[in-house]
């Protein structure tokens, strides 16, 4: 774990007690010298003083204390500051004081006289542990908050479906009230004070879907074949009877860093689209998903991919075709070859905003009469 | 006067619709979900479908695609207030998609429903 002992020293805090007072000068001294932070005490009620102040994460303590034996300070450490790791140092090592040590929650010890090679190791292994601990820690609290914050953002969804519902019903009803209501009276205010705080309502509802969705756009990791799993589900009772899916995935658990709620309407937009281009005359979708990894910079259709491992996601249909100029503007807001009613012309410039937002590519290749593939790019997390 | 169904499962958005356009002089007919509207569909077909798409049974974008199958160029305005899976603006693109004439995101002012009805009826 050399990695580790490259923290910075400063940040490490040691205490030591020995009533050999030379031999506790010279561990402060190789201390010092590696820039740690020491404290240092002769006897345990000193030690205790200390390090209420100290705060120290690693204590090195002699086994004999003058009167006071060692392991009791260990305890009485441990009770005041449970993180403490203490190492017992003794020059008599028996079995017996070992497990004795080790049951007051001592987590190794030194035999003396140790060198300071063994030291140093010994130091360095507790501050690996100190390191994982709050590693552990921190990756807790990020785990609760991702958790919390996916719940909001799909509390947030629920809640305006229904609240929406009922915001309705409450104005639509008044409206109908105000019809037979005489303009000048009290109840006429009443029901004007009633629309007002629906559409006060309204915009609260805006705001925590605002809200809820920036607290779903916090990026996470994403089993890319799930969501597709999602779409197939979403679209199975949707597909016209002509349509048929041909499954092509090589990497069923390929994972990325992204957004699930956006990344899922981009494939949504793309096998859409696809059934659309074959709502006619019937035939194949192709969804494929592999992993490709770049050595080097790539040029895929005019699109420079930067060298790196990606998770690639393609939706191929055998429908009419694109023309090339047509698929030049492909990704153009408003650009449609859709009749009215078919398409605003927005889906794919906003799947193409997405993908570029998560760092991918989405490229479109296409022969008329042949059909039409679009594939994304997305930079793989494994 | 025209004739129209609603097909919603809140019962009172049925009712408030139902109210606001008998009042404006249309002919209303209410179903709770896409399968009750399918087959209210069958016995007589309407001028109008306005059609909810999240819905349990047969929910608004599976029923607006059998509507147009069966019944090619009937108007239907799709609305919605938004679910878990996606808001209501992309519930409604969805529906745009699969054809339907007209979308309506949920709360709507009687001002604006009335309009679009009229507005679609006379395309």
């Amino acid at each position: 774990m050399n990695n580790l002992n490259l923290q910075d020293t400063m940040n490490k805090r040691i205490l030591i007690v020995d009533d050999n007072r030379d031999f506790t000068d010279s561990l402060v001294e190789i201390f010092e010298q590696r820039k740690y932070a020491i404290a240092f005490a002769y006897d345990a009620e000193n030690g205790i003083k200390i390090n209420n102040s100290f705060n120290a994460q690693v204590a090195l303590i002699d086994i004999r204390l003058g009167k006071v034996s060692g392991i009791d300070l260990v305890a009485e450490l441990k009770k005041i500051h449970p993180d403490i790791i203490c190492i017992i140092m003794t020059a008599y090592v028996s079995t017996e004081t070992v497990i004795e040590a080790m049951q007051q929650g001592a987590y190794d010890y030194l035999c003396k006289p140790f060198n300071t090679y063994d030291l140093l190791a010994t130091i360095d292994r507790c501050f690996d542990k100190v390191y994982l601990e709050n590693e552990k820690i921190k990756l807790q609290a990020q785990l609760l908050q991702s958790h919390k914050l996916e719940t909001i953002g799909s509390l947030a969804g629920g809640i305006a479906h229904d609240f929406n519902n009922i915001l309705t019903s409450i104005a639509n009803n008044a409206e109908i009230v105000k019809d037979d209501v005489p303009n000048d009276s009290t109840a006429q205010e009443c029901l004007n004070d009633i629309l007002d705080v629906c559409r006060n309502a309204k915009n609260i509802i805006n705001q925590i879907l605002t809200f809820g969705r920036q607290m779903e756009s916090v990026h996470k990791p994403i089993i890319l074949y799930d969501l597709i799993k999602d779409v197939l589900k979403l679209t199975k009772s949707i597909m016209p009877g002509n349509i048929s899916i041909k499954e092509c995935i090589d990497v069923r658990l390929i994972k990325i860093t992204g957004d699930p709620a956006r990344i899922f309407q981009v494939i949504l937009n793309l096998f859409t689209n696809a059934c659309q281009a074959m709502e006619e005359k019937g035939g194949t979708i192709e969804i494929g998903l592999q992993e490709k990894v770049f050595n080097s910079e790539t040029v895929i259709e005019n699109t420079t991919i930067p060298k790196g491992k990606y998770a690639v996601f393609n939706v191929r249909d055998s429908g009419v075709g694109i023309g090339t100029e047509s698929l030049i503007h492909i990704f153009d807001p408003f650009y449609t070859t859709k009749q009215t009613g078919k398409g605003t012309g927005l889906g794919l410039s906003v799947a193409n905003g997405i993908v570029k937002d998560h760092n991918g590519y989405i490229i479109a290749a296409s022969e008329i009469g042949k059909g039409t593939t679009f594939t994304v790019y997305l930079p793989s997390l494994n | 006067m025209a004739r129209i169904l609603v097909i919603d499962d809140d019962e009172y958005i049925c009712k408030s619709l139902q109210r606001i356009l008998e009042k404006d002089g249309y002919e209303v007919k209410l179903a709770e979900d896409g399968e009750a509207g399918l087959d209210m569909v069958s016995k007589e077909i309407p001028d109008l479908i306005i059609i909810d798409i999240v819905m349990p049974v047969k929910e608004g974008i599976e029923t607006i695609n059998v509507l147009l199958k069966k019944y090619p160029g009937i108007k239907i305005i799709a609305m919605s207030g938004g679910g878990q899976r996606l808001d209501a603006r992309q519930y409604l693109d969805l529906a745009y998609k699969f054809g339907v004439r007209a979308t309506i995101k949920k709360p709507y002012e009687r001002g604006e429903i009335l309009e679009l009805v009229k507005k679609v009826l006379e395309s």
